[in-house]
């Protein structure tokens, strides 16, 4: 590892900036890793951005929902050596890919009233997608918002020169390990066996059902655990809604059949 | 040799222990759980019939354990000693799987000085099944041992203490012998494993039933009382300077698990991780230590999302 500092950038397309703000209230750490780095350009909390050099790590976060998104995505890429999806709009298009299974215009009017105009401006929206639909990605740390001990555990990693390993177990194995009631196993709804950990368990150890803003882990059995969730009176609609909400392209791709089923609820 | 212990007087020995060390014990809430027993008036919320949830290999094997700590680039031994520790009212099932960890990790030749610091410390006693806690239960057919220092067996208004060791009889001594010595029962399931040779029975189709309702969630290993599995990962701060090593629980069932340099995966499909996992718990372990690694607690079956059950399949399916 060379003594250099490693220059860093922290950029943003469409999201609610949730994920970025997770890396700056890393609290006591923050000025630990602002001193290991050289932090380049990061738009939201510094007034001087290099926004042409060349990066060594470009942390991205929120989806391509626009043309002027994918033209930042692009340039981002050519001037970055290592290019980070963080948070689920970046790895899997998060809530606003929700649109991939609608009708785009049907959606336009739901929250801008039929009567709105100039829909389109200078954004040019397009169907949101992940990241990796468009450019080569090096690592995805999903997550809405990622955890502050896998942004760190990143971090860490790639300063020490190792290949920053990702969490890839299901949200069970952390629920079994902090000892909490399985709520499946109590009938209720809970997506934990599909969706990848790394939160330890946050939304089951107090009461809540996994909903997936981790989003699929590649190895899940989808059939039975949409299996499992029915035989708690979970339907299936409700299963689809909830594979839509995260990540539904991913959902798509591993197998599952969401899209037609949306389309015959409605 | 056996002493007697009133009910009405059990609290007064486990706050025996309590003065000793740290007490730690069955509670029931919404489940049983092994926890800290931290002062007289907790004596009273201890659990005598359930069977807790998380085995306490726990107190063993943590999810997470620090192994030495790094300080401005220079190692150094984290202190390993552990103030004395009981774990009591501890199942047969449990017992057993103590002593099938005790023969990995205290091999004479590569004894693991980690499990050997929190086992020197740790004493488990023991209480005896009067019956099969329920239907998962199959402990009745994985030969069990007496491999215990103290056990607790009930005898109507007093508990029998079957005592095995000098560790345990240490704690008991005060206590009142009994007339006769009197070897607590073994207890007897309804559920049975038959005994196979499993290696004639590796072919992808006497497991596909099964692995098409496995989730992958891994519970089956955490909770299994003998699943020893564990990775090794390092935890520097920021500084780069300071840091430490820490040794987790991990499973043969995660994708990850046999992953190596290079990204080649040894068991790269589910069903080999799932045959995998029940050939070493019960016919892998057994060809070299002559038993089976099982002790038929039945955790793996009872908390299973699909309750998938493999001596139901063994049984019926494998012929």
């Amino acid at each position: 590892m060379s003594t250099k500092k490693p220059r860093v950038a922290i950029h943003s397309i469409t999201g609610c900036a949730g994920c970025q703000l997770t890396f700056y209230f890393i609290k006591d750490r923050l000025l630990d890793f602002l001193g290991a780095i050289d932090l380049v350009a990061a738009p939201m909390i510094k007034g001087k951005n290099d926004l042409d050099g060349k990066y060594d790590v470009c942390f991205v976060e929120g989806s391509v929902s626009s043309e002027r998104d994918l033209e930042h995505l692009k340039k981002w890429r050519e001037q970055s050596k290592i290019l980070v999806a963080l948070g689920t709009c970046a790895t899997h298009a998060n809530v606003q890919g929700i649109k991939n299974f609608r009708e785009a215009k049907k959606v336009q009017e739901y929250v801008y009233g039929k009567e709105a105009k100039n829909m389109e401006g200078e954004l040019k929206p397009v169907a949101p997608t992940p990241l990796d639909a468009h450019v080569k990605i090096d690592y995805k740390i999903s997550g809405c918002p990622p955890e502050e001990v896998e942004i760190l555990r990143f971090c860490k990693d790639y300063l020490m020169g190792l290949d920053p390993r990702i969490y890839n177990e299901p949200v069970c194995v952390e629920c079994t390990k902090r000892e909490i009631k399985c709520l499946l196993e109590d009938g209720k709804e809970c997506m934990g066996p599909l969706i990848r950990g790394g939160c330890n368990a946050l939304c089951p150890g107090v009461g809540h059902g996994c909903t997936g803003c981790h989003g699929p882990i590649p190895e899940g059995n989808i059939p039975q655990t949409i299996t499992l969730l029915k035989a708690n009176g979970i339907p299936l609609h409700l299963i689809n809604q909830r594979m839509q909400k995260y990540a539904g392209l991913e959902f798509e791709k591993l197998g599952a059949a969401i899209k037609s089923e949306v389309e015959s609820d409605e | 040799m056996g002493k007697l212990l009133k009910k009405s007087a059990a609290n007064d020995f486990f706050r025996s222990l309590q003065k000793k060390g740290s007490l730690y014990a069955p509670v029931s809430t919404d489940m049983v759980r092994f926890q800290h027993i931290k002062t007289p008036e907790a004596l009273r919320s201890i659990d005598f019939d359930g069977h807790a949830f998380f085995p306490p290999k726990k107190y063993l094997l943590p999810n997470e354990e620090e192994l030495f700590t790094i300080k401005q680039g220079k190692l150094q031994d984290t202190n390993q000693s552990l103030p004395p520790q009981f774990v009591v009212n501890v199942r047969l099932c449990d017992l057993n799987a103590i002593a099938i960890l005790d023969k990995l990790y205290l091999d004479p030749d590569y004894p693991d000085p980690y499990y050997k610091a929190k086992r020197d410390a740790t004493t488990f006693i023991g209480i005896n099944c009067k019956r099969e806690i329920d239907e998962y239960c199959f402990c009745g057919s994985m030969d069990l041992q007496r491999a215990y220092d103290l056990l607790l067996d009930d005898r109507g208004e007093h508990y029998y203490i079957d005592v095995r060791s000098d560790k345990g009889m240490a704690l008991v001594k005060e206590l009142p012998d009994a007339p006769e010595q009197q070897d607590p029962t073994l207890p007897k399931t309804s559920k049975v494993l038959d005994q196979k040779d499993l290696h004639q029975f590796f072919a992808d189709k006497w497991w596909e039933g099964d692995n098409e309702l496995c989730v992958s969630c891994q519970r089956c290993t955490a909770l299994c009382p003998t699943c020893f599995c564990f990775d090794v990962k390092d935890d520097m701060d920021l500084n780069l300077q300071d840091g430490k090593r820490l040794r987790t629980i991990d499973s043969c069932h995660s994708a990850d698990f046999t992953t190596v340099a290079g990204d080649h995966t040894f068991r790269s499909s589910r069903l080999q991780r799932y045959r995998h996992r029940v050939m070493h718990k019960l016919q892998y372990y057994k060809d070299t230590f002559e038993r089976s690694m099982c002790t038929g607690c039945g955790r793996c079956i009872r908390y299973c999302h699909s309750k998938i059950d493999f001596v139901k399949t063994i049984n019926e399916d494998f012929k």
